[in-house]
Order: C-alpha cells, then structure tokens, then sequence
C-alpha cells in the first residue's frame, strides 16, 4: 500500500499541529487542570498522529481524533504515575512568567470545584468552540450528558 | 506555601475567558516534531546498531558480571533524586540469575535507561526507586538522570530495587515502561503448583530452563498448570543444529481451550542459558508430552447446592473485580458503529434511554449466579449485553439478548444502581415488558449476612472517590434488583473492591467469556487514503 510522499506527510502534520495544538491542549488542561501533564498529554499526542502521518487521510478533521487520544492519555492510570516521576523533579515545567502563573493557580483553583468531565465539557463547548455532538464524541458520550455536565459546571462555577 | 486566590471575575463567563486567555500561552513544542521523530529515530538506530551493540553489551556483562552471579548485593547503586535532575524513566527486567518470591525484599534488576545517552552506563545518575505497593501488584519507576548523546541501545545496569515489604503474592510492575509491563509474577499457591515434566533433562538443566522462562514471562509461568522441558530433538534422531543445548518449554494451560505456549532454550555449553520464540509447529514427542499432562476438564455430575453455585459466583466476581479495567483484559469489548446500530434497533430504538455504548459478551457466568446450574450448562446463550447510560450516570441499565440462531430470546432486564448519589432517577419512557420502576426489595435476611436494611441509599456502605482526573473509583458497596425470566423480582448485593475503571465496572457482572472480540485500545484512526491501494 503505497504512501503518503514523506514531505507531503510532513507539511500536513505541521498543519494540523498548528491548527489543532491549542485546542488539544486545552482539552488536555481541562480534563486534568494540570499544566505540566496538559503539555505532556497534548505532545504524546501528537506524537502518536506523527507516527502515522504517513498512512491517515488527512482531508478528515483530525481534532476529533486528537481529542479521543488526549482523553485515553489523561485517563491512563499508570502515566499518571510516570507524570509524578517527571514532575517532581521539574517544577518549571511550564513555560509560564511569575504573572500567568499567578493567574493560572487562581483558575486552577476555581475549576479544581468541577469533575474532569464537567470541565471539559465546559472548555470543549465555551472555549474550545465545538458543538455538543463533536464534544460528546470527545468525551466518550452523549450530548445530553454534554449538556447536564455543562449546566451543572456553571451552576458550580456561579455559586463560588 | 498554599497559594492564595486573588481571583478576577465574578461570573462563569468571566472565568472562561480569563481561563481561555492564560491556556492560550501554552508553549507549543518547538521545533514542532522535536519529540516525535526522536523516538522514530532512536528505534531505526537500534536496528541500525543493533549487531555492533550486540558484542558491546556482551563484553559489558562478561566484564563487570559473569554469567550465573547474582547483581551485587548490598547498595542499590541509586543516588538521591534531590541531587539529581532532569530525571527520566527508565525500563528494567529482573535479573536472570537471581532468584526472587514471595518473601523477597530485595530485586535484582537490570536497568536500560530510555533516553539517549550514548551507550553510556548510567552508574551515579540512578536515583532512588519510586514505588507504588498495592493490594495485588507493586509498581517500580527507575529513573535516571537524563545527559542526552546520540541514540544506540543504552547497556543494561545490575542494581537493587529494595522494598520495603515482602512481594507477597504481587506482580512486579515496571511502569517506566510504556505501557507499564508485567516483570514478576508469583507462581501459583501452594497446591496448585504447575507439574514440571522434565523429559530427557536431568533436573538441574529442566528447572534452570523453566527459571528462563519464568523470568520472561512470568505471567504465563505462574498461569501453567503444568510445564513441559525437553530435547528439541526427539530421541534416536540426528539434529543437526548450533547449541549443544536446545530444547523446548511448553507452559500447559489449565484451561484446554488455551494453546499451550512454548519457548525455545538454548545454551553453548549444554547449560540453558537464554530464552528464545519458539518458531513453528511443536515436535511430535513434544505433543505427545504436552497431551499427557494436559488435564481433562472436569464434567459436572449434577447441580450443586445453592451455596456453592454462590461461593462459585462470588469467586468470579472477585476474579473480575480484581482486574484493573475489563476493556484491557478479557472482558467485554466495545463494538463498533454498525453493530451498535443493530443493537440499539434490537433494543427498540435509542428513544428508550441514551445508549451511549454496547458491549459484546456472554451472560454464563450471570446465569451461573442468578440461574439454576441447568441452564448454565445445557444453554449456550451467548447475548449481546447493552448498557445504558448517558443521562443518567447513576442508573446503569443492562439488558441481554441471545444473538440470532440461538434459542428463543430471553431477556433480563437489570437496573443497577450505584448509590450514593441523590440524584439518580430512572427513564420514563422504558420498552415494554420491562418491569415497573425500580423498587426497593422487603427487608430481609440475606443468606450471605450481607447488608439488608437498603431502605435509604444513604445507608449503603459506599465509598466513593476520585482524583484529578477523574479515574481510580471505588465502590465498596453495590446493589441491584433484576427480573428473571419469570418475571419474578430479584435481589443482590455485592461489596467491590479496589475498583480502578468505572466505566467497566458494570460489565464485570455479566461478561465470563468474550465472543466478539473488537480491539480498540485507541480512538479509531480516519480511514486510509482511498487512492492508496
């Protein structure tokens, strides 16, 4: 099965990880409010679409499927375990200023009130922009369900 | 020091955006493929190199440790992670030559650092193990300090990984590999120790083979109902072949229907001294071995008494609920869209509830637990299991079909409920036949002196907790009512524990052997180019 030309396959991935890394990302930081594991989580992903770049057809919307990965790879018990190894002993980890930072802990702790669901529901449809179907297939279940997680993380969020 | 909230918004919406403005300042990865092909590149390096790293390794173990002597004891050879940095996981197996069980505090390792370091050893930048003890495995993470270089195989390093309790009758895990491997397993428990046959070996040679594959693959070892060594060659014929000694070990499933799984073991000096794939069609003495000691099953003379079908249940149960998450193992398998179709057209349409994944499995085992043995031997009811969910993350709804061809459908309908939380409801609109919303069973003694004063969930004995990310759940408690296929109510309750995937958790109730088996350890790829045949 012949294929994809290598430069070809390279300029779509670089495509892709230029359109598709932020939101990746983001789903990522949702699901685990977790900078340094968001970075970590959102790269393997990548690496594992770099790793087939030469085989996939790249006319289909490949967020959805970054996504699906982002998800597997933040609910993997045993790279949680691996992700202390790294951290513990890289606490600039991020790439943040003294101020973002700041910031970032006032957030992480406002959404640290949420479940990993209700956060990624909310970032998936208020930041992320994806309608409920494209976020349910990213988090592995139904609109509806999309739906409630969303309107009980605002009610959350409000009552703080 | 615990940071303190200065926070800047007063709304949700206002959150958001302070939220979508800080995440925008993500780094991205730059060069944007930096982390990738690295890893691309260190395997073709491996390849590449592998001949010449062949005979470095080798001069590497002569040199520092001759075959058959044990990693040297005494001083782990780790430095304390507080002095080191850029720390990076590493991979280990367990020492060939030394011995370890349940008792064993100490584990001689051979490390392989990960990260490219120029075949160097990685002698004083070892740091101190991290591990993780639980109830059924102790999970290990190496870590070595990175010093990056070019990228050929890195030389294993003997050291000591200490624990701080006895093995037991755990797995060793190595989780600085991905994904996290099996290196130990405990063998069987006394009583059940596999039947060593040794053929044409004498002792020593047949049991230092089985040790080879022991430490291989341990799990599969400890699983044996019975090991089968010997000669490669079968007796009165010439081989011609390289290594005096040669000879093959057959791990002999219990169960039958298990092909046995068998290893090559070579040494130069009529000594086993490593562990190869066995490639092709075992020999014929080796069958006629394997078949001897292959164990008939056992056929059951008559139905046993309720309390034993029971104790036989439970036991399942806890086989079950001791695997870490079912869709990594032998249980249920998510079936693809089209079958989902299909089944969600069998269930009557989607309008009933949000079915927001099927399962493919076989109700035996609940028949066993819930049926009379009769209908547990005599029928082979394979179902299609289908879970519902979505809307409702409290209920759990499980209903069973027998798939096409096989007898007249029975269906059971179950809720299950997980208590604990208040705002569990049931359907409104449930299909016909099903039965009345569920009810409370009277209070009763239960026969197992379980709990039985369920008029409030709130009574139950749940544990229920989660981390960051949303994984590592526990339920102590659970229970549920079902309907026969009389239609008569019926009750159970089980305690779980140490349960790690929620989402499978249901399915561990049901599924005894999978029938349909759909892999899918990741999201589905978009299709291959259509121009690419």
């Amino acid at each position: 099965m012949p294929e994809l030309d290598s430069a070809d396959a390279d300029r779509r991935f670089d495509e892709v990880f230029q359109t598709c890394w932020l939101p990746t990302f983001r789903f990522a930081l949702a699901w685990t409010n977790d900078w340094p594991a968001a970075e970590d989580i959102a790269q393997d992903a990548f690496a594992r679409l770099w790793t087939r770049r030469q085989t996939i057809d790249w006319s289909k919307p490949m967020l959805p499927w970054l996504l699906q990965v982002t998800r597997r790879l933040a609910t993997d018990r045993f790279r949680r375990l691996r992700r202390v190894v790294r951290l513990a002993d890289s606490p600039a980890a991020t790439a943040l200023d003294s101020d973002a930072r700041l910031r970032w802990l006032d957030l992480q702790v406002a959404m640290s009130t949420l479940t990993p669901v209700q956060r990624s529901a909310l970032v998936l449809t208020a930041v992320v922009g994806l309608d409920y179907d494209s976020a349910a297939v990213a988090l592995d279940t139904t609109p509806g369900a999309v739906r409630a997680a969303v309107s009980r993380a605002r009610i959350s969020l409000a009552e703080q | 020091m615990r940071h303190r909230p200065s926070r800047s918004w007063s709304t949700p919406e206002e959150l958001l955006e302070e939220w979508a403005q800080v995440s925008a300042l993500a780094r991205r990865p730059a060069p944007a493929r930096a982390r990738a092909p690295r890893r691309i590149i260190a395997g073709a390096a491996v390849a590449v190199a592998a001949l010449s790293l062949i005979a470095v390794v080798a001069v590497a173990v002569i040199v520092t440790r001759p075959l058959g002597v044990a990693a040297p004891p005494g001083p782990t050879a780790t430095v304390s992670a507080s002095v080191l940095h850029d720390l990076r996981p590493a991979t280990w197996r367990i020492d060939p030559s030394a011995e370890i069980g349940p008792e064993s505090t100490s584990v001689p390792v051979l490390l392989t650092e990960r990260e490219c370091a120029s075949a160097q050893s990685p002698e004083g930048r070892v740091a101190e193990p991290l591990i993780e003890y639980t109830a059924d495995s102790i999970v290990i993470v190496l870590r070595v300090q990175m010093i990056g270089g070019d990228c050929p195989s890195n030389p294993e390093f003997p050291m000591t990984v200490e624990l701080s309790e006895p093995i037991g009758q755990r797995t060793l895990i190595d989780a600085g590999e991905d994904p996290p491997t099996e290196r130990w397993a405990p063998r069987a428990p006394t009583g059940t120790e596999p039947t060593i046959l040794c053929g044409r070996h004498d002792e020593d040679r047949c049991h230092r083979a089985v040790d080879l594959v022991a430490a291989e693959a341990p799990a599969a070892v400890a699983a044996a109902s019975a090991i089968v060594v010997d000669d490669a060659c079968a007796q009165y014929v010439l081989c011609d072949r390289f290594y005096p000694f040669m000879s093959v070990v057959v791990l002999v499933p219990a169960d039958r229907t298990v092909e046995p799984l068998p290893f090559l073991v070579v040494g130069t000096d009529y000594w086993p001294e490593e562990v190869r794939e066995w490639a092709g069609p075992l020999p014929e003495h080796v069958v006629e071995l394997v078949e001897s000691v292959r164990v008939e099953p056992t056929v059951p003379t008559g139905p046993p008494s309720p309390a034993a079908d029971r104790d036989r249940a439970r036991d399942r149960l806890t086989e079950l609920t001791q695997l870490t998450c079912f869709e990594e193992t032998e249980g249920a398998q998510q079936i693809d869209d089209s079958t989902h179709d299909r089944v969600v057209e069998l269930a009557g349409g989607a309008g009933w509830a949000n079915i927001d994944s099927v399962w493919v499995g076989e109700v035996r085992w609940a028949l066993s637990a819930f049926g009379s043995w009769e209908v547990l031997e005599e029928s082979d009811e394979s179902a299609l299991i289908v879970r519902w969910a979505g809307h409702y993350p409290q209920a759990l709804h499980l209903r069973t079909f027998t798939r096409a061809g096989r007898p007249p459908i029975t269906v059971k309908d179950y809720e299950l409920r997980v208590c604990g939380d208040p705002t569990w409801q049931t359907p409104s609109d449930p299909p016909s036949g099903t039965p009345p919303a569920f009810e409370r069973p009277p209070d009763a003694p239960h026969p197992d002196g379980l709990r039985t004063d369920l008029a409030d969930c709130s009574e139950l004995d749940v544990v229920r907790t989660s981390d960051d990310s949303g994984m590592s759940f526990e339920y102590k408690v659970m229970s549920f009512t079902y309907f026969d296929s009389d239609g008569d109510e019926q009750y159970a309750e089980v305690r779980f524990t140490d349960i790690a995937c929620q989402e499978h958790l249901v399915i561990g109730w049901l599924i005894g052997h999978l029938i349909e088996t759909v892999s899918e350890t990741e999201a589905p790829l978009p299709t291959q180019r259509p121009d690419s045949e």
